[in-house]
């Protein structure tokens, strides 16, 4: 009787041995991929969002017989953010955890790679945003999988009757709803300098744009928009500080004409301050996600029927929509990250994405430019198509406030808003323009230290 | 009998008036000034809550319109009735209850033990322990939060307990904000209480533990009705630890609560949050208001003894 296990045979186990220890570990699969897995998902505000959500994830972990807890947290009082913080100082706590922006970045150390997420979700529904890019990929490397819930833009939502009364543009024509292609004509007049003719006609008709100049995100994300779409940047993408350019003086003087035409309050404004002035009736403009129009379909059906969401003014660079990008970090402490991929992948299944789209009314853009055509976009009313144009297609380009300094830098710009901060001293304060680049620059040069 | 009132009287050829009873005016005048300082002050603190009270009995339509944020016009109990019809808010109004009860209760046990021990048994170091309570009290939650996460972590993969998302952790970890203080409170009035009580009563055969509870608390009484204010508004009111600690709709309590469920990403509920927070400030008022005196007899006397 000879043996089975020649020299050969074994030389070829060996060496396919060695290759699967190279390769990342599989994803949980089959009947005894028993286990537990702990998921913290962003608590979202569309009634019923959650439910999709905890719906597929057991699901899925029926199916892989895996033991899933899943909390959903509020980013409310920074509580998500808490417990990040938390959970990566202590190494312990949930194996997957929702990480909206800038707090994946600031997570790299505690977060497991996840190129080969990544390159299976690329391969499905091929490339990913500009956005997702930058902040996700740091030194080379995905830090994290893709989120849907919380990724979002902020484009314009314009008020159809005002528009056409007050500045003669048809936004529905512009931006027609599914079925028909942009009107290039009138689109490449939505410059950032109509924009500003704009803002001057709506403030003499009394509906002044609801533009929010405080310390907060909206703030943050618009402002940043149009400054990538001048090209100026506060830190190039090697870490200099750029900011004492000819493009950030010409956008603190382009300022200095729009603050003319804004609400004087618009330095105080929260987070809820331009979904107000929406819903209200009194602004012509906002820039947002559908939330604001969602309220006022809820406590002010005629101004809903009029709001229009479209793309971001046209800058010298490109059109940029400002974006919010997310994440689901899997700890690197987890005890279950196959597990944890597993799902993510789940997640991100063409049906998958439809149904959490469908669940979130359209607020929720996936980040792949090939599941932005859903029917969800196109039904959701009133008025009708009001939302087809809210995800990002074409020429748009999603844009990261702080872009492109490196994400240690670009995080600080967004958490102490210093853009924002910059233009108020020139807007509100009197300060000349290179003396808010000047006090910018000081501001840049303490983050390059810290 | 001379009269009080003014008189003249001639000076050097000039008449002048003689004021009698000035120090009742200057009284008056200084009268005057309080009230209109005290009335500056009401004006000042009354008004937040006055416009939650507006809010709270608006639609959220007539919020978001552009009116007159003053006035009323259409006034409604929805968002009572929506929140009091809530399970979720009675459930976080019951954990609130439960864990401020719990807290004050192990609070006021530990306080009264320890500063008895501290104010009057003398023993080696109860001076510098005293002192090092009152200065555990000066350690923020904001630097707590983070090592007291990593402590019920490392339980947790020691023993397997979880720890965290339990509204009952809340008993266990409010007692490290309430403890420090209602110890020094305590302290300070037992040490208000003249020695020769305790000396008697020993001399009479009372253990310390009869002394405590014969002679020291029933005469502490307004510094111990003090410290349980103290700890029970510090447990009512804290934020930080149930926002790190705890998760699921239903382990949190009031504060964390209102916060989390009723506003969502840049959508606030205005009206059932003003309510929210107007409900959840009914039991501390209500408390202040009937044992004021107490609290602030029992904070003076801690204040100036020990």
């Amino acid at each position: 009787m000879t043996s089975i296990f020649t020299r050969r045979t074994l030389l070829k186990t060996g060496a396919v041995a060695a290759a699967a220890s190279t390769l990342p570990l599989p994803f949980v699969h089959g009947a005894h991929a028993a286990g537990k897995l702990s998921v913290a998902f962003w608590d979202h505000w569309v009634p019923g969002a959650n439910d999709v959500l905890a719906k597929l994830c057991n699901d899925w972990a029926a199916k892989e017989k895996v033991e899933i807890q899943i909390d959903f947290v509020t980013s409310q009082g920074d509580k998500l953010m808490l417990t990040s913080a938390a959970e990566a100082q202590a190494k312990s706590g949930h194996d997957m955890i929702t990480l909206p922006s800038w707090y994946a970045p600031a997570h790299t150390p505690d977060l497991e790679n996840s190129d080969d997420v990544w390159a299976e979700l690329i391969k499905r529904h091929g490339p990913t945003t500009a956005a997702m890019t930058y902040v996700g990929k740091q030194d080379g490397h995905w830090i994290a999988p893709p989120a849907l819930p919380n990724t979002l833009t902020l484009p314009s939502v314009g008020r159809i009757d005002i528009f056409k009364d007050a500045v003669g543009l048809d936004l529905t024509q512009m931006y027609p709803p599914q079925g028909g292609e942009p009107n290039k004509e009138l689109t490449e007049k939505w410059t950032w300098d109509f924009f500003l003719d704009a803002a001057e006609k709506c403030f003499k008709a009394g509906h002044p744009f609801g533009l929010p100049m405080g310390q907060t995100g909206d703030t943050m994300n618009w402002v940043g928009a149009i400054f990538n779409a001048h090209g100026a940047e506060l830190v190039d993408k090697d870490g200099n500080v750029t900011v004492k350019s000819d493009a950030v003086k010409h956008m603190l003087d382009y300022f200095k004409k729009l603050a003319q035409f804004l609400p004087s309050d618009v330095y105080a404004w929260d987070d809820a301050g331009n979904n107000k002035a929406l819903i209200s009736g009194q602004a012509a403009l906002i820039f947002n996600p559908p939330s604001a129009w969602a309220v006022a379909v809820r406590d002010a059906p005629k101004v809903a029927e009029q709001c229009w969401h479209f793309p971001s003014p046209k800058g010298p660079k490109g059109r940029f929509d400002a974006a919010q990008v997310s994440f689901w970090g899997i700890w690197s402490f987890s005890p279950n990250k196959a597990a944890a991929k597993s799902l993510a992948l789940h997640l991100w299944e063409t049906e998958s994405a439809k149904q959490l789209v469908a669940g979130s009314k359209g607020y929720d853009i996936p980040a792949f430019a090939t599941l932005r055509n859903f029917d969800t976009w196109a039904t959701e009313s009133p008025p009708k198509g009001g939302i087809w144009n809210y995800p990002p297609r074409g020429d748009i380009i999603e844009s990261v406030s702080g872009y492109p300094a490196p994400a240690r830098i670009a995080n600080q710009i967004f958490a102490q808003a210093t853009t924002s901060k910059m233009l108020s001293l020139h807007m509100q304060q009197g300060k000349t323009a290179e003396q808010a680049m000047d006090w910018a620059a000081n501001e840049l040069e303490g983050f390059m230290r810290s | 009998m001379a009269s009080a009132t003014t008189t003249a009287e001639v000076t050097g050829g000039t008449q002048r008036a003689v004021r009698v009873g000035s120090i009742s005016r200057g009284r008056k005048r200084a009268l005057y000034w309080s009230y209109f300082f005290l009335v500056l002050f009401v004006i000042f603190f009354l008004t937040p809550p006055l416009y939650m009270f507006l809010t709270s009995l608006k639609s959220s339509a007539e919020i978001g319109a552009a009116t007159n944020p003053w006035w009323v016009f259409g006034p409604t109990l929805e968002n009572y009735i929506a929140l009091l019809g809530s399970s979720q808010f009675l459930i976080f109004f019951k954990n609130s209850v439960v864990v401020s009860l719990c807290v004050v209760s192990v609070t006021m046990v530990i306080a009264i033990f320890a500063a008895f021990s501290l104010a009057r048994m003398g023993f080696w170091g109860s001076a510098t322990l005293a002192t090092g309570v009152f200065l555990t009290y000066l350690i923020p939650d904001t630097l707590l939060f983070i090592p007291l996460f990593k402590i019920f972590a490392w339980i947790h993969d020691t023993t397997g307990i979880e720890l965290i998302n339990h509204w009952w952790l809340l008993i266990i970890v409010y007692p490290t904000l309430t403890v420090p203080f209602c110890t020094w409170i305590m302290i300070g009035y037992f040490a208000s209480i003249p020695k020769e009580l305790d000396e008697a009563a020993l001399i009479d055969g009372a253990s310390y533990f009869q002394l405590l509870t014969r002679i020291f608390i029933p005469v502490a009484l307004p510094g111990i009705i003090a410290a349980t204010i103290f700890a029970f508004t510090v447990s009512w009111a804290n934020f930080l630890y149930p926002l790190a600690f705890t998760t699921s709709a239903d382990q949190l309590v009031l504060p964390v609560g209102i916060v989390t469920t009723l506003i969502k990403g840049d959508v606030f509920n205005w009206g059932q949050i003003m309510t929210g927070a107007l409900l959840g400030a009914a039991p501390p008022l209500i408390i202040y208001a009937f044992l004021m005196d107490y609290y602030i007899s029992g904070l003076t006397a801690g204040a100036t003894k020990g």
